[in-house]
């Protein structure tokens, strides 16, 4: 899928020598890292934009940079509406005590209030590319899914299904009342050289993890189910994800990561080249666990068509090699899918091994430095 | 942006009429019926759309029932596939030394609940990038050096998923999805396209049970209170090989004590997918055996000359 019209495709000799040198044990990588699991250097900054209520900039070392606004608005909680008050009783319906089944029946006789995924809007800019591209909704839903997957806030050492059952995921929190909601826009501008061809999708899951992260709701005047009066302070804001100490309970957004298959060997935030020769290419979404010691949570698993089923095979030099016969160092393009086998071990190395928990960590640590040296500046001033 | 050129429905979204139910008729949720590894029924014909190089229509089953209210969600899923190809790239198209493949989704305006508008929403879009990913897996490009194939779905009815929203989500989608892979393999098959195996998909989900979370195959939206995850794969059978993964819903890897790993939602998925492949082939086979051994497209203009000599 990532297409590499916009950049200069690769020769089959190429293709041949990356697939090979990646498909050894260890991996030898094009960029000389030393390991499948290595990250490139990335750069983040958050709360760059004044105007949104929670805002990133991510870039990383290939120049590819995407910032992220974050808004909030609040609407109107459409199905409520129209079995409460007045709107009901003028049509003529008696049986006014209707509302309590439904709502019942609507949060499936749970305690905390349900929100919706309609309240949740991604958008995302890639400038060059049709505003009706289906990579741009694929990417698009592929963003926005795992922030709807409701991550158990629960421990995991609780067997009850009634401990089960409490689950929060990101529009669950942004219930006001039985009639206010806030509607939350995600913004994703992406700019990137050489377009789709290095997929883009690890620097803006943790681009859009980041600014959710930095993202403060005003704090409300009003209270219980009055019409919502927000509060001018914004230092009086709290954060849509609280911060806090991670033994706490503490939920935070999902994080995507890309991984390329190639031969046994799984690679993560593979470049362009990597890319180009990948066996399959799979998006797993991960949650962090709330407590320390909790294991991460996988929320999605996508798999992503891989560029190397669309290459000019390479002819071996003692002429065309007959149907189903591979000459080694000889490219040819990549036919069928994954070996199950393979995929589970992909999954298994995200969440068990701790790449996730790492990526994550990592990311916190960002955070913490930032949030200290706002501390700091304000401390000098 | 208004669509000038079709006859639309309003322009404004209407909403569909909620009747408050009666107390005397209470929602009654339709419970599983099935067992737990048990598919639904699925109806499968090859060779429906004459003008198409290959087609089949796809049923899934639900048991017939009384209609009471219109809050009921269906679980009925028809599709219909057509398949124009593969053909010669044309002239602007710059050399591709492979079959070019494109695969879409549209529902039908009458398909789910809410109206679907003629141009192609994000569901629809982002759903044929899935059926494309996993048709991609299954051909074999090379042997159609500068063409090109085209699939199109038509989704006549879909699984509705929830109460009042605009937009069908979750599962009743993944099934969705799957029956499109499904009936574009049997599409592909019926346009004698050669692949690597026959393609089957399937779902398998979580959902929570009386004392800890089950595992199931094939859900239906409307059997069931809380799924928990959902998982549809894109199997190729004789190669155990994976060409569309789309899983949905948290679910732990370890599977210690509550959760159920995602390598057993994963196997329990395929093990629909190989179902689902059993009809697939039955089908296929029968199809064949209808036409006089094969027959039907690949020797036509051939067969006709020979009748003509004699």
């Amino acid at each position: 899928m990532p297409s590499l019209a916009s950049s200069l495709p690769f020769s089959p000799a190429e293709l041949a020598y990356l697939h090979t040198s990646l498909a050894s044990v260890p991996p030898l990588r094009p960029d000389a890292r030393s390991l499948g699991t290595d990250f490139r250097p990335l750069r983040a900054e958050t709360g760059v934009l004044p105007a949104v209520n929670g805002s990133a900039h991510v870039g990383f070392s290939d120049g590819r940079e995407a910032i992220v606004g974050v808004k909030l608005e609040v609407e109107k909680t459409a199905g409520k509406k129209s079995v409460h008050g007045p709107i009901r009783t003028e049509d003529g319906v008696v049986d006014m005590d209707v509302d309590v089944d439904i709502e019942d029946q609507y949060q499936g006789g749970r305690h905390s209030a349900k929100g919706k995924q309609e309240w949740v809007t991604l958008s995302l800019t890639l400038p060059g590319l049709r505003d009706d591209d289906p990579n741009l909704a694929f990417l698009e839903e592929m963003l926005r899914e795992p922030l709807a997957v409701a991550s158990s806030t629960s421990t995991s050492t609780s067997t009850k299904p009634s401990e089960m059952g409490s689950t929060t995921s990101l529009q669950d929190n942004l219930v006001i009342n039985s009639r206010w909601h806030w509607h939350i826009y995600i913004d994703v501008l992406l700019i990137s050289p050489n377009g789709l061809a290095s997929y883009p999708l690890p620097l803006l899951s943790m681009a859009t993890h980041l600014a959710l992260r930095d993202t403060r709701i005003p704090r409300l005047k009003s209270e219980g189910e009055e019409d919502p009066v927000a509060d001018d302070d914004w230092m009086a804001s709290t954060y849509l994800y609280p911060r806090g100490k991670a033994s706490s309970g503490v939920v935070k957004p999902p994080v995507i990561l890309l991984v390329v298959v190639v031969g046994e060997n799984a690679i993560f935030d593979p470049s362009r080249e990597e890319l180009a020769v990948a066996d399959g290419v799979v998006a797993v979404s991960v949650a962090a666990g709330v407590d320390d010691g909790d294991p991460c949570k996988v929320l999605a698993v996508r798999m992503i068509d891989t560029p190397a089923r669309d290459t000019m095979k390479g002819v071996p030099q003692s002429g065309e090699a007959p149907e189903g016969v591979d000459v080694p160092g000889v490219w040819r393009p990549r036919l069928g899918g994954v070996k199950r086998s393979i995929l589970k071990a992909v999954v298994k190395s995200v969440v068990v091994d701790g790449v996730a928990r790492d990526v994550i960590s990592g990311l916190d640590g960002f955070l913490n430095l930032e949030a200290g040296a706002n501390a700091g500046s304000m401390a000098a001033v | 942006m208004s669509d000038r050129r079709r006859l639309n429905g309003p322009a404004g979204t209407t909403s569909p009429p909620v009747f408050t139910p009666s107390t005397g008729s209470a929602i009654s949720p339709q419970y599983r019926s099935r067992k737990p590894n048990e598919l639904r029924k699925i109806f499968l014909q090859t060779g429906v759309v004459p003008s198409a190089t290959g087609s089949a229509y796809l049923e899934l089953e639900s048991p017939p029932r009384s209609r009471s209210t219109v809050l009921n969600t269906s679980s009925t899923i028809k599709l219909s596939c057509s398949v124009h190809g593969p053909k010669p790239l044309p002239r602007t198209a710059s050399f591709s030394p492979n079959l070019q493949l494109s695969a879409s989704v549209k529902f039908a305006p009458f398909a789910t609940r809410n109206r679907q508008g003629y141009v192609r929403d994000s569901t629809e879009r982002d759903i044929g990038m899935h059926l494309e990913n996993a048709l991609k897996g299954v051909i074999i490009p090379d042997r159609w050096p500068k063409s090109a194939i085209d699939i199109a779905v038509t989704v006549l009815e879909g699984e509705d998923d929830q109460i009042d929203g605009d937009r069908i989500v979750g599962v009743g989608l993944v099934n969705m999805l799957a029956g499109c892979i499904n009936v574009s393999m049997a599409a592909l098959a019926d346009a004698r396209v050669d692949c690597l195996d026959l393609l089957a998909a399937g779902v398998g989900a979580i959902v929570a049970g009386p004392e800890k979370p089950l595992r199931i195959l094939d859900p239906a939206s409307i059997e069931h209170e809380a799924i928990l995850a959902s998982c549809l794969v894109g199997y190729l059978p004789s190669r155990d090989e994976l060409v569309e993964v789309w899983t949905n819903g948290s679910s732990s890897t370890q599977g210690a004590n509550a959760g159920i790993s995602f390598d057993e939602m994963l196997d329990s998925a395929v093990a629909a997918a190989r179902g689902a492949q059993t009809v697939i082939k039955e089908v296929l086979v029968e199809a064949l055996t209808k036409t006089k051994g094969g027959t039907k497209k690949l020797s036509h203009d051939h067969m006709n000359d020979v009748e003509m000599k004699t």
